[in-house]
């Protein structure tokens, strides 16, 4: 629904770089490899929760 | 027993930091890995009071998401139980960040700014008070203050002859810190003693001492701790104050056992 | 108890007399309203 705030592996806050990561990787189209490195989400249990995940609040909304 | 330890920094930030103890057992170097992440506490949200709520998530599931929430810590001044109220208020069409939590104290405010909480739209809205306890890792994973933290052994990497001249060679992966000491063998400047982390020659042992065969042996008594913290303060604090909290357990039970 | 009818979007009282519906449209879906009190959450 919403980015969890923290990878459920290690316990690294990456909620604070999905803004970013969406705007660069996702509706712009730079590499997310490169995006993510550059952020600093290094380790792969990080990188899966970014890559992974998908915005549901548009999609519930209109059954509010 | 008492022995002196050599600390060595391989890397250091505010947030991150790689370093060489010397002179620790293995014991003593696990006590110190599960003292940072179970014994220093660390402000987190305990009790939230939702005044208004009409987004698309339950009150429990932000709960969840704020309890994750880093916020700072400064040690010196709260207790552990220490209670500080924060509050947020937001109307959409917006997203509430937890930039917008706002604190009664300023020592203690979220460490990130711009966490998502929840996605609002036209007419939702969401406002509440909520506590922030200072409470121990070992009680809530919420409450821990290192995140990934870890420890390997040092390793020293020998050259122990040349490899077949006319065979192929395969990559050696080696991951962590290596000690020098065929700095003769090594591309580059390099002398024997000197920390290498394995990433400055892409992990692979064949980069650094092509056409030598090698052996790797674990340095006795000497860990490469890894350690982050999730903001709440820095990498200095957490590890001094994990190994403040092993000190105070020996001397009470030495003091509990004291015949 | 306090509802809301989901068509005409009006606040409707119910009794154990009248049955489920709304006594402004007839309408027979009929939402139940957040309370307005504190709730007050654990995070656990």
């Amino acid at each position: 629904m919403m980015i969890p705030v923290r990878c459920f592996t290690c316990g690294t806050v990456i909620g604070e770089h999905w803004d970013e990561f969406k705007a660069r990787a996702r509706e712009g189209d730079e590499d997310p490899a490169e995006v993510l490195d550059d952020l600093g989400v290094t380790r792969a249990c990080c990188r899966r929760m970014m890559v992974s995940h998908k915005d549901l609040v548009d999609v519930v909304s209109p059954y509010q | 027993m008492v022995n002196d330890f050599q600390v060595e920094f391989i890397e250091r930030e505010d947030r991150r930091a790689r370093f060489v103890a010397r002179g620790l057992t293995p014991a003593l170097a696990n006590g110190i890995r599960r003292a940072m992440v179970a014994d220093v506490p660390t402000f987190s949200i305990d009790t939230v009071r939702f005044v208004e709520n009409t987004s698309v998530m339950f009150d429990e599931m932000i709960g969840l998401r704020l309890g994750l929430v880093p916020l700072t810590t400064p040690l010196d001044d709260f207790e552990p139980g220490d209670t500080v109220t924060v509050a947020l208020e937001v109307d959409g069409p917006a997203t509430a960040y937890s930039g917008d939590i706002e604190s009664a104290d300023d020592m203690v405010v979220p460490a990130d700014e711009n966490i998502p909480i929840i996605e609002l739209k036209e007419g939702q809205r969401l406002e509440f008070e909520a506590d922030a306890v200072l409470g121990y890792g070992k009680d809530h994973a919420k409450n821990q203050g290192g995140v990934a933290v870890g420890y390997r052994h040092l390793q020293r990497v020998e050259v122990v002859g040349d490899a077949g001249e006319f065979d192929e060679q395969e990559p050696n992966i080696l991951r962590g810190v290596i000690e020098e000491a065929a700095a003769e063998h090594a591309e580059g400047d390099a002398e024997d003693g000197d920390l290498v982390a394995t990433e400055t020659f892409g992990n692979d042992l064949t980069e650094r001492y092509p056409g030598k065969e090698v052996e790797v042996h674990d340095v006795p008594e000497a860990f490469v701790f890894s350690v982050e913290t999730d903001g709440s303060f820095d990498v200095d604090e957490l590890v001094t104050r994990a190994v403040a909290s092993l000190g105070d357990r020996a001397a009470e039970l030495e003091e509990k056992v004291a015949l | 108890m306090s509802y809301k009818c989901s068509r005409c979007k009006r606040d409707v009282e119910l009794d154990e007399f009248g049955g489920v519906r709304c006594p402004y449209c007839g309408h027979r879906v009929l939402l139940k309203e957040r309370s307005p009190n504190v709730k007050e959450v654990a995070v656990e």
